[in-house]
């Protein structure tokens, strides 16, 4: 509604916008518009002062509806989304068909057969060893234990309590121990020429009367 | 490069899991092969040898070398930590028939009587009735299954030493 006349003499008296003279002229015609611009500044000033302490957000109830509308978007997208993504999953090409639909059931196969491999391949090591089934010594006095030795790599039997071969006894070619513990010596000298002595042993069991053999030692 | 879904995940690794069994089982099919075809062609039950070493805490002087069975002296060094030096003195290769009795005398002195029982059931070894005779008389009996890996006895002291005897399948005696 187009304002009169009057009311926009007053809102420019009340902003002091009228000269002197507007303003003497329109207190003339309308005196009790004092009382109105003061009640008006009075108005004014308790407005401000109650807006200064805690200041209100301007049409709350429509900020309010912005926010949830919003939130319900942002909602809806996300459920969009994610039904997307099932619907991507859910058209993927079936490259192994019997695999993927038994997901569970290829990663419990695929645990089988990796224990599967790690037991035979402990089966392996295991079977490689000698195994003792049963031991016995026919030997008086003698004990048999037998074990195998993982650090060696070998199956061990233990003949104890057997009579020691003498050593005079000659095992392959191979004399026991120094030919002057095993024979007896019949002549020996240090040899100058040589750097060392030279002995002259009996090739026969000690005891005989006569050698058999006549060895050198040097 | 986008990375693959779970389930296709698993199913590349079972894929993967199913080759290398598939390789294994080749493998192991390939090292049983050559038995199964030798015990067509022959009725050997196996080979075996056996060697007669000498122990002793120390080398005596001027002992040789044995580069050639260096490493079953090792296998021997760690089975008698006692000993630090094994001299080989007498070696025999023979063949084990079922229901022959089979003789490896690698020296006079000790010597070996074997009876073949036949293949062991898992067929990667010989099952043997073994007698360990100190020139006319036996001083262990034993029943036992030769696999690749060697069986030693300690037998009887001798001189500064102990006499070893060691047996083996004699695919590879040096071993």
């Amino acid at each position: 509604m187009k304002p009169t006349v009057d009311e926009t003499l007053l809102t420019r008296w009340i902003d002091g916008d009228l000269s002197e003279a507007e303003a003497a002229a329109l207190l003339e015609t309308h005196p009790e518009i004092l009382a109105e611009k003061e009640t008006a500044a009075t108005l004014g000033n308790l407005l401000r002062q109650a807006n200064a302490s805690t200041p209100d957000i301007p049409y709350a109830d429509f900020f309010n509806h912005q926010i949830k509308r919003r939130i319900a978007n942002d909602e809806d997208v996300f459920s969009r989304e994610t039904s997307v993504a099932a619907a991507a999953a859910a058209d993927e090409p079936m490259v192994f068909p019997l695999f993927q639909r038994l997901r569970w059931l290829s990663a419990i196969g695929f645990v089988v057969t990796l224990g599967l491999l790690v037991g035979l391949g402990l089966r392996s090591d295991e079977n490689s060893h000698t195994e003792v089934v049963s031991t016995y010594s026919p030997a008086e006095g003698a004990t048999v234990t037998s074990a195998y030795d993982s650090v060696a790599g070998a199956t061990v039997i233990r003949l104890d309590g057997v009579p020691p071969i003498p050593a005079d006894v000659v095992i392959g070619d191979v004399p026991a121990g120094r030919l002057s513990q095993l024979h007896r010596v019949i002549y020996s000298t240090q040899s100058g020429s040589l750097g060392c002595p030279m002995s002259i042993l009996a090739g026969e069991k000690a005891g005989d009367p006569l050698p058999e053999a006549l060895l050198v030692q040097f | 490069m986008a990375p693959l879904p779970s389930s296709r995940r698993i199913i590349w690794a079972g894929i993967a899991a199913a080759i290398a069994a598939c390789l294994m089982g080749g493998t192991f099919l390939a090292q049983e092969a050559p038995k199964t075809a030798g015990a067509t062609e022959q009725p050997c039950d196996g080979d075996v040898w056996c060697g007669l070493f000498v122990a002793r805490a120390e080398a005596p002087s001027g002992a040789p070398a044995d580069p050639a069975h260096a490493a079953l002296q090792e296998k021997l060094a760690k089975a008698f930590p006692s000993h630090r030096h094994f001299q080989l003195v007498g070696e025999k290769t023979g063949s084990v028939y079922k229901e022959y009795e089979c003789w490896i005398v690698p020296t006079k002195q000790l010597f070996l009587k074997l009876d073949s029982l036949g293949p062991d059931a898992s067929k990667d070894g010989v099952h043997l009735h073994l007698q360990l005779w100190q020139e006319e008389h036996v001083i262990l009996k034993s029943d036992a299954i030769l696999r690749r890996e060697p069986v030693f006895i300690s037998g009887p002291a001798w001189g500064d030493g102990r006499l070893i005897m060691v047996l083996k399948l004699a695919n590879d005696p040096q071993a």
